[in-house]
Formats: C-alpha cells, structure tokens, sequence
C-alpha cells in the first residue's frame, strides 16, 4: 500500500546528500525509502494553471478546448469556471459547461453549473458598464456513469504516468483544474 | 583481480543487522524511476487560451518562457476550431532578448496545418527545441483559407530519450550497467543520486501557473483584444481577467510574474497589477518583457488554490495595452 503524496516543496535543498554529510554513512533502508518517496512526489507535483480568456461572448465564441496535462494517479477534478456579464438585462446567463475527453462531451456527460449570472453576457469591465465577475467551481459528486447533465467532479485519465487530456469549457472567461481524488494505492495503479 | 577470502568467518555485528545491508533492488528500481522522470515529467511550460475569435486574419501571441537547462525538445499542441475545412500555416519562434519587436529566431514552420474538420476541435501538435536562454516564444497563425479560433496552446518538456551524460541541469543519467554486476558494490553516490536527480529534473522543469494573452500584432491595430481604458473604466483600473490554479501540495511558493504591455503615450509604470489572493504586484507598461516575483501562502493539501486576478491602468487620454501576462513557479522557491 502506498497512497500518493505531493510534497510540500518549499525550501528543498537540491543539493542536499541523502546520506548526509558523514564520509562513510551506513547503507539504510531510511535512505531507499526518502529517495523513493522524493521521485514519487516529484512524479506526482503537477499545477494547473489559472487560464484567463473571452469564452462568452457571442464574438469570440463560446467554446473553447484545453489540453490539460495531468499527473499520475489522478482520478477525479473540479473545475474553477469564471463568469462575467453585465446586469443590464435580466435574463439569466446560459450555463457553463465542462467536458473531458475521459469522461465525454455528451449532454449527459459534462458538468454543468449555473453562473448565479443573469444579464448580457460581456468581458470583465469592456463594455459600457461595470462586469460583474463570479467564479464558481464544480462539484466534487462523482457520478460513474451520468444519465443526466448535472455538477460533478470530472474524470481524468487515472494512469501510473502524465497524460494530456483534452477538456471542453463553454460560456467561460476563465478556466482551471483541481485534482481532489486520487488513486489510493500507487502499487495498484 | 582476485576475490579475496577470509580463513575465518567475520562475525556481522548484531546492530548491522538493524537495517540490511543494500542490494542492486530497490536502488536500480528508484534510479531508473528518476530516468522515468527526466522523459516523461512533462508539466505545463506554456498554456494559455489566446483572448481571440473566430476569424481568418494573421495573428500572433508572445509569452514569456524559462526553459529547461538543458535545451530540450518540447512539444507544442495548438487546438484549433475551424467554421469548415481548411489549413492554417503555424510558426513557433524563439527571442533570447526582452524586446518582442526584435530578436526572433524561427524554430518552426511556418507549416501547414493538417486537414482541419470544419466545426470540430482539431489538435495540430510538433516538437520545437527551446534554447535554454529562450526569454520569449512567439507563436504565429497566417494563411488561414477558412475562419479559425485559436482555442489553446500547449508547450511541455518532451525528450525522445535519455541521452548519455550529465546534464546542465545537474541530471545524471542512470546506466542500469552499473548495478548489474552480482555482489557489486552500492556506492554512496547512487543512493544520493535518487534525490539529486528527482530534484534536478522537478526544479529544471518550470510549470505554468497562469496566463492572459492577447495579440501581439499591431496591424491591423489591436483587431480583436482589450485595451484600457473601456468606456465604463475610464479614470479606473480595468478587471482583465480572473482564474483559479491550484499547486498541490504547498503552503508557499515564490512566483515569476512576467508582463508584455504598452501605452499609446504616458508614464507607463505600475500600469499593470496582478493579484494573487489578498496580494498583488505591479508591473510598467513598457512595450519590453518586465517581470517581477511574488511571494504567496497557500492552504495547502490538494485542494491548494490560488485566485489570480489582472487589472489594467491607464493615464488620462491614454491607452494600455495588455499582450501577455504569465506566472511561472520553479517548485522549491
């Protein structure tokens, strides 16, 4: 059994020896399992980035697809999804959407989530009055298999390494990922 | 050569006992672990989502970048929305300088992209070698023969293969030859080297924590971007932009924060301020690349978000222009 860690890499001394400073340190198991960890940890540190875009306005289109790079061992995401419109109008926005190629682009498959928006859809503060901003994140449900659109945490490609995974975000400014479920056993991967 | 043999047994110590001695395994195990690492550990050096829409004119987006040490390959991806079928030529250049108006050198193309299926996501994806003193990287459509959206460009580390000898970077490959040997001897320095080389290769490998990028062009001038200030924001900073990353696992991290802006005229320092939480830098609008760092706690876990939000000044009677903004983190500052 061994369940993921990412590090907190904050102040790490690459240079560092493993064996310390001691000329002639004794072999230690100590020292197989830090080295072992260290790669699994670095294996495993990967962010994702805040990515700020027009995605929802009717003149830069309302669609756009991400290649997101996703580390070992992840199995599930919640999406950041950033809105912004004017209330000048009353109507309510259309709702954001996020797909994964790992868990498909059908109506039911994708995470939908309402803004909390109502009015014309603008770019922050472009227009001619204020915007108003909201960032809303998914939910973190996770549904095996979705007969229905609705909020849940996205699938990933869980692997024993990175992969590239295509994502679809719709009625969207701005955009990122959160891994919150991983694989609990590494050696089972 | 002999194999030297004792007339009399040596007695092993109880305490030796406390922890085996080692052995070719787990230790080849790990060290070829970190070879696995320098090919394949492939985080983000460039991804953003260019503030663009659909049309079919030339256009190109400049970010900031910090490549590997090493002068590696990296593969580009473009993710690109056609209306219908058609190509666009790609090109990927590279500036070892500040000044986006001069300094590039091509890297890539321009090359045609392949079929692209009208009203479908197409990937077009290539590998460019980025020099390591790389400052810039620009990145050009043109010759587009149907209206294109530019949805995504992707960068990351890509190495064919491990390539003998120690690397810029401080890697030092691992040769399986050198625990091959039966009752051969375990030095200190491959032990060490599992950390030393996890950690060059994660600290060589900077990862991308956001981006706001706008057309670099200015012909035909500024045809589809933001510029402050908007008719409401005059006399007032102008909201740009507002995402969520997230940096599993940390509770601080100094950031790179690097900026591309210009003034139609004016003073142009502190024109442009981005916010990490409750903290904030300010960068000038000098029409050069000016970067600053920024030091941010997070919560930690998992779940270790950070809002990042861009905000535009101006000058009376003058205009800001934002092309590019980018965060870079080197895990461990």
């Amino acid at each position: 059994m061994k369940a993921p860690n990412v590090p907190n890499w904050k102040g790490i001394q690459p240079a560092l020896a493993l064996t310390g400073s001691g000329v002639t340190p004794p072999a230690s198991v100590s020292f197989l399992v830090t080295g072992n960890d260290l790669g699994l940890g670095v294996a495993l540190t990967y962010a994702q980035p805040a990515l700020m875009f027009e995605g929802n306005t009717a003149a830069s289109g309302t669609s756009r697809q991400i290649g997101a790079v996703i580390g070992p061992a992840a199995q599930y995401a919640r999406a950041f999804v950033t809105r912004c419109g004017t209330a000048a109008y009353s109507a309510p926005q259309a709702a954001a959407t996020v797909g994964t190629a790992t868990g498909g682009f059908g109506a039911n498959d994708v995470a939908t989530f309402p803004s909390g928006l109502s009015g014309a859809e603008t770019y922050f503060d472009t227009g001619s009055v204020p915007g108003v901003v909201a960032v809303t994140v998914s939910g973190d449900k996770v549904v095996a298999s979705p007969v229905a659109p609705g909020d849940r945490a996205l699938p990933l490609p869980e692997g024993p390494s990175s992969s590239i995974l295509d994502v679809e975000v719709t009625n969207a400014a701005g955009f990122g990922l959160c891994v919150v479920f991983w694989s609990p056993d590494l050696e089972a991967l | 050569m002999a194999i030297p043999t004792p007339s009399s047994l040596a007695v092993i110590k109880s305490p030796t006992w406390v922890q085996p001695p080692m052995a070719a395994n787990p230790l080849d195990t790990v060290l070829q672990n970190t070879n696995h690492l320098y090919r394949y550990f492939c985080p983000a050096l460039i991804s953003f989502v260019p503030i663009d829409g659909p049309a079919s004119r030339s256009r190109s987006y400049v970010v900031a970048v910090a490549p590997s040490a090493d002068g590696l390959a990296y593969t580009f991806e473009h993710r690109i929305l056609a209306a219908t079928t058609g190509t666009v030529d790609v090109k990927v250049e590279t500036n070892t300088g500040t000044d986006p108006t001069t300094g590039w050198s091509t890297a890539y193309g321009p090359t045609t992209s392949g079929s692209l299926t009208g009203g479908s996501w197409s990937l077009e994806a290539h590998s460019v070698t980025l020099p390591a003193n790389a400052r810039l990287v620009r990145v050009s459509y043109s010759g587009a023969t149907v209206t294109v959206t530019i949805g995504h460009v992707l960068a990351y580390p890509d190495p064919s293969s491990v390539s003998a000898g120690i690397k810029a970077c401080g890697f030092r490959p691992y040769d399986g030859a050198l625990l091959a040997m039966t009752g051969g001897p375990v030095t200190v320095e491959l032990v060490d080297r599992m950390r030393t080389n996890a950690l060059a290769v994660l600290r060589d490998r900077r990862q991308v924590i956001a981006s706001l990028v706008q057309q670099q062009d200015n012909s035909p001038p500024w045809s589809f971007g933001y510029a402050a200030p908007s008719a409401w924001s005059s006399g007032q900073p102008m909201r740009l932009g507002k995402a969520v990353a997230t940096l599993p696992g940390q509770t601080n991290a100094i950031l790179d924060v690097y900026v591309i802006a210009s003034v139609s005229g004016g003073a142009t320092a502190d024109l442009i301020e981005v916010m990490f939480g409750s903290s904030s830098v300010k960068l000038a609008a000098t029409g050069l690349l000016v970067s600053t760092t920024i030091s941010v706690d997070l919560p930690g876990g998992a779940a270790s978000t950070l809002p990042i939000e861009v905000r535009v000044r101006h000058t009376t009677a003058n205009t800001t222009y934002l092309q590019s903004m980018v965060v870079l983190w080197r895990p461990g500052d």
